[in-house]
């Protein structure tokens, strides 16, 4: 008897829990394929950029000849700007 | 309360189907009410798989004898901690025990998402409960651990634990193992997730990268574990036999590692992006068949406690998973195509991708062995096993390559490295790492892989330190910190860069235990009270046996002198038990006692005895550098958790 009890209200108490958002309205999540975008964008954006701390790091410890760290610099620089653009172009939107 | 336990994983596996259905109808109709339904479905499956967990436990702990697996695993003499342990010691308990820690990890995603939802998440949702249902489906309809005994009557007593599995160490081995194996079904619930929405850039893998860690985290935790409890229950002396469910554990962590180190380069230069997702399906693939490799006893192995034919079905999940990762892979190979390309060889992408290479190619002649046995009987009709030296002569000269890149990868920079960079980068780890050859050799070390084992070992050191010297000294210089300062804020500012190293550092002190199985020494003699044997200068004595009656066995207790230089250093105390004494399950166990050491650890095992005689067989061992093998271990772990931990976000 105790088991049935226990499945009992382990069955009530779960379709409570379960079903509960249908009585809620519509959930507005922020999504759609433009904030998906703009999301994928502004992590690359920070990604280059923590490269670029990276880089200077790098210099700085001399593991980096000044050659090797000028070149990486500046394309990371010209990647992250392409990105800033990008970003710019879909805020105008 | 075993009825409960069978309902509540009846309705888990209802739920799931319905999480499913569900999650299904949200996709077509795009309703978020929906997928909150969902998501809380899939919390009532991780609920109702944890409820019925605990009240296996229960049953365990109380000694239920009238259900089946608790009659099989425990006895009213098994120690509390045993009757814990013994929910992952028999197939279904432990398959119940993946399935509880997949469903909580599927809870620390939907939690860890619940505000952010993309549309990844119902898909990375609908993944992991698909896996999970395949566990229910066995658990309830394969191998339920709460059947009651197949008996008209309810046994008075249960059969026990394994003497073998009565050790502290397997009692943590397992769970710890699983934590790794299950761990890698997150990633990749999210690699499947975004191929079916043909979202493979860096989100999915900054998403994953901390659950991939986390489940390389215990996945070495876990395999370290089981070397140390070959090492210290086994007896012979080993902490790695390339035995088939040891390969099994082996091969998802070569890949896994593998794919920890590849998404680092689809993270910052956004390459590699097919790569990722077949190494880690691949990887998830592996786990999947590491559990079927130990539960089916299709090849036969000493962990075989359990040899059920339900290896089928495991294999038929294997083939589903197989059949629709290659068909969402080849079906997105446009959008997998990476729109970069290396620039060039002598750059930090091209050693992470050779490491990735070997790591691969290592894994699959791992494979290769563990099926040979199956391949040949199907092919010849007959059984070939592939022995310790086929393992040895792939995987050492291959894991010197893996040395040798853990020493070069850091030194290359990203993209391309100058001839100045090299130059300033490698002299002083080369000019470390001849030295130590010279050194070595000097000191009589003749043989060509131990010598090239140290040689690269010190190189790669040579590297790591040089690497925190520069990291040091550039802060003092610029932030005017101390030394101890710059130290932990280098490591607090780059966790994963410097979590790494300690990582590396770990693997290191692992190899240099490694060499010592070169020089390994041994001699099994049959002695009595009074004799003694000399071994490495040492001189072992055997003083007396002594007889001890404990709760579930006998033991003979030996008292084992070792003098050096006439002085005695240590007294060992190997046991042999008689455990379930009188009984028909009587089992004889052999309990070694060993003295660890920096450079060597002495090994005693007492393997026989002929006690009316006054007979005793005793193996003793000398087994150099063990030590640096599990003191390596902790640096690992110390790493990977460094790696792990999150940034601090900037305010």
């Amino acid at each position: 008897m105790f088991a049935e009890i226990m499945v009992l209200l382990t069955f009530v108490f779960l379709v409570i829990f379960i079903v509960q958002p249908l009585f809620a309205p519509q959930a507005a999540f922020q999504t759609d394929s433009e904030n998906d975008k703009i999301q994928t964008l502004q992590l690359r954006k920070e990604i280059l950029y923590r490269q670029i701390k990276e880089a200077e790091m790098e210099h700085d410890m001399g593991n980096l000849s000044d050659e090797d760290y000028k070149r990486t610099r500046q394309q990371l620089k010209e990647e992250a700007s392409q990105i800033i653009d990008l970003l710019e172009k879909i805020g105008k939107k | 309360m075993a009825i409960y336990g069978a309902t509540i994983l009846n309705l888990a596996f209802g739920l799931a189907i319905l999480t499913q259905i569900v999650l299904f109808i949200h996709v077509r109709w795009r309703d978020d009410r929906l997928y909150l339904v969902g998501q809380r479905l899939a919390l009532g499956v991780s609920t109702l798989v944890t409820l019925a967990t605990v009240t296996l436990i229960a049953l365990l702990v109380k000694g239920a004898f009238e259900v089946d697996y608790v009659a099989h695993y425990t006895s009213k003499g098994t120690p509390l901690l045993y009757k814990f342990a013994a929910l992952w010691a028999g197939q279904s308990g432990s398959l119940l025990f993946w399935l509880l820690i997949l469903s909580l990890y599927s809870a620390v995603v939907i939690f860890q998402n619940q505000r952010k939802r993309s549309d990844i998440m119902p898909h990375v949702i609908a993944v992991l409960i698909g896996v999970q249902l395949f566990f229910l489906f066995m658990v309830n309809y394969s191998t339920n651990p709460f059947n009651p005994v197949n008996a008209d009557f309810i046994p008075s007593d249960g059969l026990g634990l394994n003497p073998l599995l009565q050790n502290v160490t397997m009692a943590i081995h397992p769970p710890t193992l699983y934590m790794g194996y299950v761990g890698f079904t997150v990633p990749f619930a999210f690699a499947i997730a975004a191929l079916v929405v043909r979202r493979v850039d860096t989100v999915w893998v900054r998403g994953i990268r901390r659950w991939a860690l986390w489940a390389w985290l215990w996945q070495s935790a876990g395999i370290m574990l089981g070397g140390w409890w070959a090492y210290n229950e086994l007896g012979w002396g080993g902490y790695w036999a390339w035995d088939p469910v040891e390969n099994a554990s082996f091969m998802p962590w070569l890949t896994g590692t593998a794919f920890v180190h590849s998404i680092i380069i689809q993270e910052k230069k956004d390459m590699l992006k097919m790569w990722n997702m077949i190494l880690i399906i691949i990887t998830f693939i592996l786990c999947i068949f590491g559990t079927y490799i130990t539960r089916s006893g299709a090849v036969s192995s000493v962990h075989a406690f359990t040899a059920d034919k339900f290896g089928q079905m495991f294999l038929a999940f294997v083939l589903v998973i197989i059949a629709i990762s290659a068909y969402l892979v080849i079906s997105r190979r446009q959008v997998l195509k990476s729109t970069k390309r290396m620039e060039s060889l002598v750059s930090r992408e091209s050693g992470f991708l050779f490491n990735n290479v070997i790591f691969v190619s290592l894994c699959f002649a791992v494979l290769w062995g563990t099926l040979f046995p199956l391949i040949s009987l199907k092919l010849m009709g007959r059984e070939i096993s592939v022995s310790i030296p086929f393992y040895n002569q792939i995987a050492i000269p291959v894991g010197l390559l893996l040395l040798t890149l853990a020493g070069v990868g850091p030194l290359l920079a990203w993209r391309r490295t100058s001839k100045e960079s090299l130059i300033r980068n490698f002299s002083i780890p080369l000019v470390t790492g001849l030295t130590a050859v010279t050194v070595f050799y000097v000191m009589g070390i003749r043989s060509i892989y131990p010598l090239m084992t140290l040689g690269l070992s010190f190189f790669v050191l040579g590297t790591i330190s040089m690497e925190f010297y520069r990291g040091i000294r550039s802060r003092t210089r610029r932030f005017k910190e101390s030394p101890f300062t710059a130290l932990v804020t280098m490591i607090s500012r780059n966790r994963s860069r410097y979590g790494g190293y300690i990582v590396h550092l770990g693997i290191v002190f692992m190899f240099i235990g490694f060499v010592g199985k070169a020089f390994d020494s041994e001699v099994e003699a049959t002695m009595s009270r009074g004799e003694h044997r000399e071994l490495a200068g040492y001189k072992f004595t055997l003083q007396e046996v002594v007889e001890k009656e404990r709760p579930n066995h006998n033991a003979l207790v030996a008292v084992l002198t070792v003098e050096k230089d006439n002085k005695i250093v240590e007294t060992l105390n190997p046991e042999f038990r008689i455990y379930f004494p009188g009984t028909k399950q009587e089992q004889q166990h052999s309990e070694l006692d060993l003295k660890t050491g920096i450079m060597a650890d002495i090994y005693t095992v007492f393997s026989g005895a002929d006690h009316s005689r006054g007979f005793y067989l005793i193996k003793i061992m000398i087994n150099p550098l063990v030590w640096w093998v599990w003191f390596g271990g902790y640096f690992l772990v110390a790493g990977t958790i460094i790696a792990i931990l999150p940034r601090k976000k900037k305010v």
